[in-house]
């Protein structure tokens, strides 16, 4: 499998008055696969938000290079196709509706797009069937649920047929229905549709389903692997801000008692059956 | 202490746009509890709050604050205000003063109190919040960090030294970090200060392993309440309205339906492995 | 708040609701033009029935349509008392005092009134009938012409629609803010009016915080979604000029005509 997203010994430093304020990146080198589902994981100010908008070309590297899909971020022609190929969903629902009905505001990228408005229709009404709102078309999207809203952006990005979605903090500020609402639609654009995936969240349990976690703490990447090494490993998630799951943290009382529970074990289901 | 009779409220009542968002409620809240209210988004669980420190008038029924009804027109909205805080969500969204003192001091400044108490009400509401007074009380709150925003912001609550906290969602947003310490200082507040406290919050794990009694709501109506062991006794009721059990309740109710003698009423890591692993060690698998 | 109903698109499928939107301001602005045209009552009559009959062609609800006409309905009122009483002439109908109702004051104050009324249904008739988006269009289009004198219609355009948009978040946010305030022993109900002003404080801070916080997070969610200004943008709803657009126009034109020369 060939890779999406590059990132070459990238730094990023945010300046104020000229001089470097806070050096955000340190560093940093990570390659994604087409396809994968990678959950980005630290505590507040580890660097998260600003890699992920280094993704979509929304910020360049102070050094190092970006590289989307064999483009350069850096270089200015490539930016709106970067745009289009890597779509970004961000944590606050309402503050990145820009339309007053919900067919107008999935259309309003492909608008920028200048793609045809015939075209436009047709990729409307695919993208919210794909996100199950087709029955919310011409709602305005201020009475929508904050589950639906953010269903509604992912559906505003998938229109315009990106390669992968970047999502910071999608779920931080839903209840559990559309913590699960939002979850499911990114999971099925991940494994039917081959949508790459890079899933920024402070909930541990939603990375459970990832292919890889990677870890950051400080502008560093600490941790780099699948998410049974991540909660099973040696380093003290505790230490970098972050926790274990629930369930892990009581198979690991478990397994230090000398109960068999294997490492893979993630969800409830399978502990139940092996305790069964 | 806190007493909700028959309470019912409309929201824009005799207009297309009418709801019922709260239909005949009932609840006692003693001196001392730590409560938890839950329920769907829109069950009618943040109209409830706000009727208990009077933001909003019931349609019908009432309000008591030991004993008296909040509405009798013989107490100051201010002082019942000052003694049952309301902290909402995303609290950071109401600091606007230029200094955190200034901002903390905003609600017991309201209260008439004079220079020399207000101090040191603003140094007991940061410490109780864990944020030193000296090196926090002349720094502008918008140049804070998120969750020592969320702290400023639950200091000046406190600092109007009240007796019941009703925290909206509390940890909504915070990092992992940020939501164990809040929820720390927040048990230390009921532990240590006594102070009586009322949670609304979607999180099943940190309500049953923190509260002692439980509210649930669903579509304006009561209708579970008990300690948070017999609240998820019953799972059926629960998943009808909507909501989750805490995984550990989970996990415990299906190894029990799958024919194992355990306990289901506990909702620490600790607790649940202790009982699983004595299961599995003690013989209890035996017996069924 | 609930007076906000005054120009409230309310969704629908009708002749009405299906006009070009550039037509229907040009409509708009014939009918205006019509009323200040009209000279009698029966001018009136004549309009008003052809505004009943655009009425049922826009299939609004009559009680929905009435109560957007509320916010308005002092102002009306207010014109009818102040011509009954201070315009004079002719015979006197009633003595209050100093103040005398007249007969030019009545004819002049029905007649003025009327006109209100019949301008503001007209107006509220499209507004209802024209989602705040396609009204956004429709301008952007009319100026589009302008753009060479610097005047920036997609600017404009995408203005009115952002603040359409926030506007009922702003309003649910300033409710929540005055209420946790409040919580805090804030009073914005009683004192003087300096008092008052200087009690918002609390609750204008956090507001401007907020929407300024906002607008960053919007602006980089645009830019994200590839929005770089009007330049080679399309629109999924392009606004063609059809068959009925032209009989609207037209008949909009020959209601004018007829009240222009039949003198009505």
């Amino acid at each position: 499998m060939s890779n999406i997203l590059e990132l070459k010994n990238v730094s990023f430093d945010y300046f104020l008055n000229g001089e470097t304020a806070l050096r955000a990146l340190d560093d940093i080198s990570l390659t994604i696969k087409k396809g994968e589902y990678i959950a980005l994981i630290g505590s507040n100010g580890s660097g998260k938000s600003t890699l992920a908008r280094l993704l979509n070309a929304i910020l360049v590297p102070t050094s190092g290079e970006v590289w989307v899909d064999g483009l350069l971020t850096s270089r200015e022609e490539h930016r709106w196709e970067i745009r289009r190929r890597v779509g970004m969903v961000f944590q606050n629902p309402d503050n990145q509706i820009v339309a007053t009905t919900v067919e107008e505001d999935v259309a309003f990228g492909l608008e920028n797009l200048g793609i045809d408005s015939s075209q436009i229709s047709r990729r409307v009404t695919e993208a919210l069937e794909r996100v199950g709102l087709s029955s919310f078309r011409h709602h305005a999207p201020h009475l929508l649920s904050g589950g639906q809203k953010q269903r509604l952006a992912i559906a505003g990005i998938i229109a315009m047929r990106p390669r992968c979605l970047v999502l910071d903090e999608p779920t931080a500020m839903l209840d559990p229905r559309g913590r699960r609402e939002v979850l499911d639609t990114i999971q099925r654009m991940n494994r039917q549709e081959g949508v790459t995936v890079v899933h920024i969240t402070h909930f541990m349990e939603e990375t459970l389903e990832a292919d890889r976690i990677v870890t950051m703490d400080r502008g560093k990447i600490v941790q780099n692997g699948k998410p049974e090494e991540i909660f099973n490993g040696e380093t003290d998630l505790y230490q970098l801000g972050l926790e274990i799951p629930v369930l892990l943290r009581l198979n690991r009382i478990l397994r230090s008692e000398g109960l068999d529970i294997p490492a893979n074990i993630l969800n409830l289901n399978d502990l139940v059956n092996i305790l069964c | 202490m806190l007493e909700v009779k028959n309470l019912s409220h409309v929201y824009m009542p005799g207009t297309p746009f009418q709801v019922e968002a709260l239909k005949e409620i009932s609840l006692k809240i003693e001196k001392g509890e730590f409560v938890g209210i839950i329920g769907e988004t829109g069950s009618g669980k943040s109209t409830l709050v706000q009727h208990l420190n009077g933001l909003l008038r019931p349609t019908s029924g009432d309000v008591l604050l030991d004993g008296c009804s909040i509405w009798s027109g013989k107490v100051n909205m201010r002082a019942i205000r000052s003694r049952v805080a309301l902290l909402f969500q995303y609290p950071e969204h109401q600091l606007f003063e230029e200094t955190v003192y200034k901002d903390v001091a905003f609600g017991p400044r309201n209260l008439g109190l004079d220079e020399k108490e207000l101090q040191k009400r603003v140094r007991y509401g940061l410490e109780q919040m864990e944020l030193d007074y000296e090196s926090y009380k002349d720094r502008s709150p918008f140049s804070l960090s998120g969750g020592e925003k969320r702290r400023v912001a639950m200091a000046g609550i406190l600092a109007m030294k009240p007796e019941v906290i009703i925290l909206d969602e509390p940890t909504a947003g915070l990092d992992p970090a940020g939501r164990r310490q809040l929820l720390a200082l927040i048990e230390k507040l009921h532990s240590e200060e006594k102070l009586t406290v009322i949670m609304v919050t979607h999180n099943m794990d940190e309500v049953s392993r923190l509260a002692n009694r439980l509210f649930v709501f669903s579509a304006g109506r009561l209708v579970l309440q008990g300690e948070p062991a017999v609240v998820f006794n019953s799972p059926q009721k629960i998943k009808e309205i909507g909501l989750e059990l805490p995984v550990l309740s989970e996990l415990l109710l299906k190894l029990k339906d799958s024919g194992k003698n355990i306990r289901t009423d506990l909702f620490t890591v600790e607790e649940v492995g202790k009982e699983i692993l004595e299961y599995f060690r003690g013989g209890r698998s035996c017996k069924v | 708040m609930q007076s906000i109903t005054l120009g409230h698109y309310l969704p629908g499928d009708s002749f009405l609701h299906n006009l070009d939107p550039r037509i229907k301001l040009l409509c708009l602005l014939v009918l205006i033009v019509t009323l200040f045209l009209v000279r009698t009552f029966w001018g009136f009559m004549f309009f008003g029935v052809f505004i009943i009959l655009i009425f049922s062609a826009s299939k609004l609800p009559w009680r929905y349509f009435l109560r957007g006409l509320r916010p308005v309905f002092f102002i009306i009122f207010f014109t009818l008392i102040l011509h009954f009483l201070f315009t004079d002439g002719g015979r006197v109908y009633l003595r209050l005092g100093p103040l005398t109702v007249e007969e030019a004051g009545v004819f002049m104050g029905t007649f003025m009134t009327l006109r209100l009324v019949l301008l503001v249904i007209t107006t509220l008739l499209i507004t209802l009938t024209t989602s705040p988006i396609s009204f956004a269009d429709g301008i952007e289009y009319i100026l589009r012409p302008f753009r060479r004198l610097g005047i920036p219609g997609h600017e404009i355009a995408m203005m009115m629609t952002i603040a359409l948009r926030f506007i009922p978040t702003l309003m649910e946010e300033s409710d929540k803010i005055r209420k946790a305030q409040m919580a805090r022993g804030a009073d914005f109900e009683t004192g003087n009016i300096f008092r008052r002003a200087r009690n918002l404080v609390p609750l204008l801070v956090p507001l401007f915080v907020s929407a300024f916080r906002r607008a960053d997070e919007l602006a980089i969610a645009m830019e994200a979604r590839c929005y770089r200004g009007g330049e080679n943008r399309t629109k999924m709803r392009e606004l063609h000029t059809r068959p009925r657009d032209y009989l609207g126009l037209s008949v909009s034109l020959g209601m004018m005509l007829a009240i222009l020369f039949s003198g009505v």
